[in-house]
């Protein structure tokens, strides 16, 4: 029942061409939107970034402020309070091949994020098809602002996607929701070889 | 993230006194449920037990749902007509932060292609709290399609003695004249 109509590149990073992303480099992020037609929904407008080896296309919270670190391979929507965050990074690996992931060095890779960075929880998470595993960090900023992460890592073929919410340990639960639509609407498709 | 669920199976069958299924997880029900024969995809609730659902949230499936496909596109979880008599109380996902509900049409939820075929329901819906584990917000793509809703509500609980097992109940003590009797009075 998906209905795909109309790609429109809106901004591209990394190339020229704005509406033939698949000329751009191998390790070029380009963003833009697609409409699809949910049922009972009508039109939705989903965001779409394609590096050289995937194609994603998910649902960003509704209102939040994106920017774009193009070499980073990394997107970021920002609260309209500007409290909370939500971070895509995405990491293309060589080959076809599932990356696997490594428990002990993802957890490594979360308390670095900060000195005082805590995991509390750590489960595993689902997203496109694919499972992988989330944790929940707790640290403390300027030494009285209590600040909770939820970090996703999900191996997809080509590559390995982080995502993260970093939002106040007050908002923490609420803003859950965010990151629940923002899974369950990702999809990534392979692209192929040019 | 992962959490427990509960999954109803071969429910068209209950006990003569009826069944109420409760858990704090979301619940699951597939296929027909306290309806059979030729009480499936009509609104008579003559032959139904007093039945109610209640959890986190409630998913309805189809009798050839397969756990194995809940990952793939929707187009690989094909529903077909199903019929379900039993309350259902529940949580949601309200509407609110830019997000919608998806509105009373799918306080139950569904996860399947139900593209034409018919979800015979009767009963009575109750939202009664916010969802706490199935917090997804409504209306992502390649999630469901839905049916045709053969919806009614079911007469048998307008029957005190006919409500589901475990019902709440709210009482209320009404305050009325009164007089002191005095001694030897006669009435």
């Amino acid at each position: 029942m998906r209905h795909h109509s109309g790609l429109a590149l809106i901004l591209v990073f990394g190339c020229a061409a704005i509406i033939a992303p698949s000329e751009c480099s191998a390790d070029s992020l380009s963003i833009g939107t697609r409409n699809e037609i949910i049922p009972e929904n009508g039109t939705v407008i989903y965001t779409v970034a394609k590096t050289g080896v995937n194609e994603f296309t998910f649902l960003p919270p509704p209102g939040w402020k994106l920017a774009v670190d193009a070499k980073a391979n990394t997107l970021t929507w920002t609260s309209p309070d500007y409290r909370s965050m939500v971070r895509l990074k995405i990491s293309d690996t060589d080959g076809d091949a599932l990356p696997r992931i490594n428990a002990d060095e993802l957890r490594q890779t979360v308390t670095q994020e900060s000195e005082s960075s805590k995991i509390i929880a750590e489960t595993p998470c689902y997203t496109s098809g694919s499972s992988g595993i989330a944790f929940d960090s707790e640290r403390t900023v300027d030494g009285k602002f209590q600040v909770n992460s939820r970090i996703a890592f999900i191996p997809v073929t080509g590559g390995i996607i982080q995502i993260t919410l970093t939002t106040p340990n007050e908002e923490f639960k609420s803003r859950q929701m965010d990151l629940s639509r923002f899974l369950n609407s990702f999809r990534v498709v392979k692209l192929k070889a040019v | 993230m992962t959490t427990s669920g509960i999954k109803v199976v071969e429910g068209a069958q209950l006990p003569s006194l009826g069944l109420t299924v409760a858990t704090p997880n979301p619940l699951y029900v597939q296929g027909n449920f306290n309806a059979q024969g030729s009480d499936v995809g009509n609104n008579e609730t003559v032959n139904a037990r007093p039945a109610s659902r209640v959890g986190d949230s409630i998913n309805i499936l189809f009798t050839a749902w397969s756990d194995a496909n809940s990952t793939l596109g929707v187009g690989s979880r094909k529903a077909g007509d199903t019929t379900v008599n039993a309350a259902i109380l529940s949580g949601i996902v309200p509407s609110g932060k830019g997000y919608y509900s998806g509105g009373v049409e799918n306080f139950p939820r569904f996860l399947e292609d139900w593209g034409g075929k018919t979800l015979t329901y009767n009963g009575s819906m109750v939202a009664m709290f916010n969802s706490l584990i199935a917090t997804a917000p409504w209306g992502s793509a390649d999630v469901y399609s839905p049916p045709a809703r053969n919806w009614a509500f079911d007469q048998n609980y307008i029957d005190a003695t006919k409500l589901p097992p475990g019902t709440p109940e709210v009482r209320a003590v009404i305050k009325s004249t009164w007089e002191t009797v005095a001694a030897g009075s006669v009435y």
